[in-house]
């Protein structure tokens, strides 16, 4: 039987760009979520700096939930005036951000370096 | 003396000794005291019946009607009657049984609780799932012009997919939305559009008008979580015009008959939900819609679906799929033959999430009755 799994890297918070890179990897549905929920709010809700950035560049999958999450992420980010970038989106991936209109409020740059300058 | 507490057979014996020792220095003073001895069958038979009547009185207080009334509430328990729990101190056998009948008791209880419980959840999610069914249509309308055809299959008790259609004056609103994930929360953020799409159908302007008001009202009540795309359309009654608006849903497909190819337009928008004033980034597009065309809307449950090595369906299936039967079979038909082509794609596989179908043919100025059982929205495998 088929199983989603995701696995979370969380750089050490990089004090020169006042930003928290998190990187996703694996298949981001509701499984993926309950599997890494714990260790992703510990990372942020100490975050304070600008730049809340993730790296979805390994990520294979994503689903209404897990976009439901990275929307209520971007709404917190917004609301104490950061920015919140995903970057390296794979191109299925890309249809689904692109499908529920996410590119009309999230920024998505080209490299991890390119959101510094937003 | 805890090793007496703990045991009955030791307090039996104990007192035994002790009468034993009681009795033999009875013998001994009358022996030293009175010159005789009294070692007679008559008076050990008198002594033996004596200590046999004493075992059976402490038999009878310590074990037999305490037991007896263990036993009474253990029927009482099992025949479900009311029942006793005891108080007692005492550790040996007898007072083990006690306690290990109140725990019994104690965690049956419990559980009686849990159950009642999730007995009453469930409840409550059967009445959460037949307001979603009474809310959604359980038959598509008959409209000029048209031939429309709808069946949804939820993944979980309440789902989040949600499809409706509403005439206003000369126009036919028809409408199919995906509200995030499944369960409780997906159903009632699809009541909760469904509701406003009904107060806003007729004073909104227009569409763009009806979808900016929906979107305004469902931020205001909702988590920042929860969100639901959607796919709206308008039937002119009158000028045969097919427009419609995207909020972040799947692609439109539009069989053109002519070509016999299936085309995949993208809905655009932003998902009903995520942002305050959508006014900006929705709007208002007229689908290149002719006689014998088919629009064909769909939710990601569709797509989504994994066969066992985890494959999905995907878009480009489902195309195909609509291709090869628009051409041949009604709306009604095709949704079939579709469902019967996923459900061998999945092959056994979990239904993980909401699938629903939408086919609307346009067939000019044919008047086309159409049937109770063909109108019907519940999903059905040709």
């Amino acid at each position: 039987m088929f199983e989603s799994q995701l696995n979370l890297v969380v750089d050490p918070y990089d004090t020169a760009h006042s930003s928290l890179v998190i990187h996703l990897q694996g298949e981001f549905d509701k499984i993926g979520l309950t599997s890494i929920r714990d260790k992703l709010e510990v990372a942020l809700s100490s975050f304070t700096g600008k730049y809340l950035v993730f790296d979805i560049g390994d990520l294979n999958f994503i689903n209404s939930e897990g976009i439901g999450y990275l929307i209520g992420v971007y709404t917190h980010v917004v609301n104490i005036s950061g920015v919140f970038c995903i970057v390296g989106a794979k191109a299925h991936v890309q249809d689904v951000f692109e499908t529920l209109g996410l590119w009309n409020i999230i920024k998505h740059p080209a490299s991890i370096e390119a959101c510094y300058t937003i | 003396m805890n090793f007496f507490r703990r045991s009955f057979a030791a307090k039996v014996f104990g007192i035994l000794f002790l009468l034993g020792v009681f009795l033999a220095s009875g013998l001994l003073v009358v022996k030293n005291v009175y010159g005789y001895s009294v070692i007679d069958t008559t008076w050990i038979l008198y002594g033996l019946a004596g200590l046999f009547l004493v075992v059976i009185f402490i038999f009878w207080i310590q074990v037999s009607r305490p037991l007896k009334a263990i036993i009474v509430q253990m029927e009482a328990l099992i025949t479900g009657h009311e029942y006793k729990k005891f108080f007692t101190d005492r550790i040996d056998e007898v007072g083990v049984i006690a306690h290990f009948f109140n725990e019994i008791t104690r965690n049956l209880h419990k559980f009686t609780g849990k159950l009642a419980e999730g007995e009453r959840m469930a409840n409550e999610l059967d009445v959460a799932s037949k307001i979603q069914r009474d809310i959604l249509p359980v038959e598509a309308p008959q409209v000029p012009g048209l031939i429309i055809s709808a069946k949804t299959r939820p993944a979980a008790e309440v789902g989040g997919d949600s499809f409706d259609f509403l005439t206003v004056k000369n126009a036919t609103y028809m409408y199919i939305g995906d509200a995030t994930g499944h369960g409780v929360p997906a159903g009632i953020v699809m009541t909760i559009v469904n509701t406003l799409v009904y107060a806003y159908a007729e004073t909104s302007q227009n569409l763009l008008d009806l979808m900016v008001n929906v979107n305004r009202h469902l931020k205001k009540r909702i988590q920042k979580t929860l969100f639901m795309s959607m796919l709206m359309l308008k039937w002119d009654h009158l000028t045969k015009q097919m427009s419609f608006v995207g909020a972040g849903h799947e692609y439109i497909l539009v069989y053109k008959a002519k070509s016999g190819l299936c085309e995949a337009i993208p809905s655009g928008g932003i998902a009903l939900g995520m942002v305050e004033d959508n006014s900006k980034i929705i709007k208002e597009v007229v689908l290149p819609f002719e006689e014998g065309d088919m629009v064909i809307l769909y939710t990601d449950g569709i797509v989504e679906c994994r066969d066992m090595s985890g494959q999905l369906f995907g878009v480009e299936r489902l195309k195909t799929a609509i291709a090869k039967y628009a051409s041949q079979y009604s709306p009604e038909l095709s949704i079939q033959k579709v469902a019967s082509d996923v459900g061998t794609f999945m092959n056994g596989h979990q239904q993980d999430d909401d699938m629903t179908l939408m086919m609307i043919k346009h067939v000019g100025d044919q008047k086309v009755e159409q049937s109770k059982l063909s109108l019907a929205t519940a999903w059905t495998e040709a």
